[in-house]
């Protein structure tokens, strides 16, 4: 479930309404499949519409068609369409091109990939993400110098290149009460998933987060909680400063 | 005009044309939707089933295994039924030992169209939902949504039957599906009442008993 969303009862008027885009569609939908109370709610609500407009609750609703086909379309025909065939012909311009692409981009990358080694945990194996929200207002996500305003809360997202890890996270720091949590990585670095645990910032001060990953769930937690940690550990840590 | 009518769209969907596959989608996805909704795929399946069915039919060996001379819309539904079983099997919703119809002998002959007894007792009650909605609304409003989801007028004609224009029409739609979901709310729509909790259980026991089971 992306906590960040808006529950399914916010958002059940805008596709009954029509018009809902495919990627919003998509997002609702993930949050209704993962959400206890939104599932049911979801079914109930898509029923009596197609009650309503076609007379039969198993026979979808226009705006429902219309959103589905939207939703599925980029990705059915991405996947349909054939690996583009080699050609000959064009491998000297290619290679002339990706040479001045080389040139051309070579620095302004270096920069680019400064910020995802510092987002991310060591040589890129694994990534922690550092969310601020609050209710009622949009998940922001947290860069190195970003700030999150007391009495709002604290969310966080792993992944890991390997599969099998688990992550043990620690938030400590005077902002905050220590807590802690441990579960598997479940997906990998660049779509990392919601962790479990939202932090409340108490007062103004800072958070020190600690994310340890590793294939062994208690090797995680203690290397989370400052001890010795052995091999295949990665631990990623960042401070988070709360103001007002 | 059907894939297998069209010798220019069909070759194109054999050689896997991109054009020729998107109008196959365009074209098809709204009667797959319907053929999988009526499947017993709920609304948060559909999404997946409808896409798994549409990467199988577009798969090299799907389009090459298609004659041509059979209506594309029944081969395209055989791929929609066992895709349907395939993801309600992956969502836990199946079981996995479970035989789907299309594969027994002479299933083919199997009449589909009456309701299981849980199809029959959701119809009861959204149909329920729905009259109880329709019992609040204006006298123009109600003559509207008569016009519009019973009689299967289009917006416009909808609309001039109680005299609105055609923006008003389209605007007032809205609206009143956004009511229809506010009315849910304010029954409590994420649970049954007792009382349709009730109904409900004597829909499917009488169900169960006339069925002999």
């Amino acid at each position: 479930m992306l906590f960040f969303d808006s529950h399914v009862d916010a958002a059940l008027p805008e596709l009954a309404r029509g018009g809902m885009s495919g990627r919003r569609l998509r997002r609702v939908l993930a949050h209704a499949k993962a959400c206890h109370r939104c599932a049911p709610l979801y079914q109930r609500a898509v029923h009596t519409l197609r009650q309503l407009e076609t007379g039969s609750p198993f026979e979808p609703a226009q705006v429902e068609l219309d959103a589905i086909v939207e939703m599925n379309a980029q990705e059915v025909l991405k996947k349909a369409a054939p690996p583009p065939a080699p050609r000959a012909w064009l491998w000297a311009p290619l290679a002339a091109g990706a040479l001045v692409a080389a040139a051309v981009f070579y620095l302004p990358r270096l920069h680019e990939s400064d910020a995802l080694e510092a987002r991310g945990g060591p040589a890129g194996l694994v990534a922690l993400r550092v969310f601020c929200g609050g209710a009622g207002q949009p998940l922001k996500e947290l860069r190195e110098a970003d700030e999150c305003e007391s009495g709002r809360t604290l969310a966080f997202a792993a992944g890991a290149v390997a599969e099998g890890q688990s992550v043990a996270l620690v938030v400590s720091g005077d902002a905050v009460v220590t807590v802690e949590v441990a579960e598997p990585v479940t997906a990998p670095v660049g779509a990392e998933a919601p962790v479990k645990l939202t932090v409340e910032l108490r007062r103004r001060g800072s958070a020190v987060v600690t994310a340890a990953f590793a294939s062994d769930v208690e090797q995680a937690k203690s290397a989370a909680r400052g001890l010795p940690a052995g091999d295949g550990v990665s631990v990623v840590r960042r401070t988070v400063r709360v103001g007002r | 005009m059907e894939l297998e009518n069209d010798r220019q769209w069909l070759e194109g969907y054999r050689r896997g044309d991109g054009r020729a596959l998107e109008h196959v989608y365009r074209h098809y996805s709204p009667r797959v939707l319907r053929v999988l909704a009526r499947q017993n795929v709920g609304p948060l399946d559909l999404d997946a089933a409808h896409q798994e069915t549409f990467i199988r039919a577009f798969s090299e060996t799907a389009r090459l295994h298609f004659d041509g001379l059979q209506p594309f819309e029944r081969y395209l539904f055989a791929i929609a039924r066992r895709a349907a079983i395939d993801v309600l099997r992956a969502h836990g919703k199946l079981h996995h030992e479970a035989l789907p119809l299309d594969e027994t002998a002479a299933a083919g002959q199997v009449p589909s169209e009456h309701d299981t007894p849980e199809q029959a007792a959701l119809r009861a009650e959204t149909v329920a939902t729905v009259r109880a909605f329709l019992s609040t609304l204006r006298d123009d409003e109600l003559q509207f949504a008569t016009a519009r989801f019973i009689d299967g007028l289009s917006q416009e004609q909808a609309g001039a039957r109680v005299g609105w224009s055609r923006q008003n029409a389209r605007t007032r739609e809205a609206r009143l599906k956004v009511a229809c979901l506010a009315f849910l709310r304010e029954r409590g729509w994420s649970t049954t009442t007792a009382a349709a909790r009730t109904a409900l259980t004597a829909a499917v026991l009488s169900l169960f008993a006339a069925g002999g089971v």
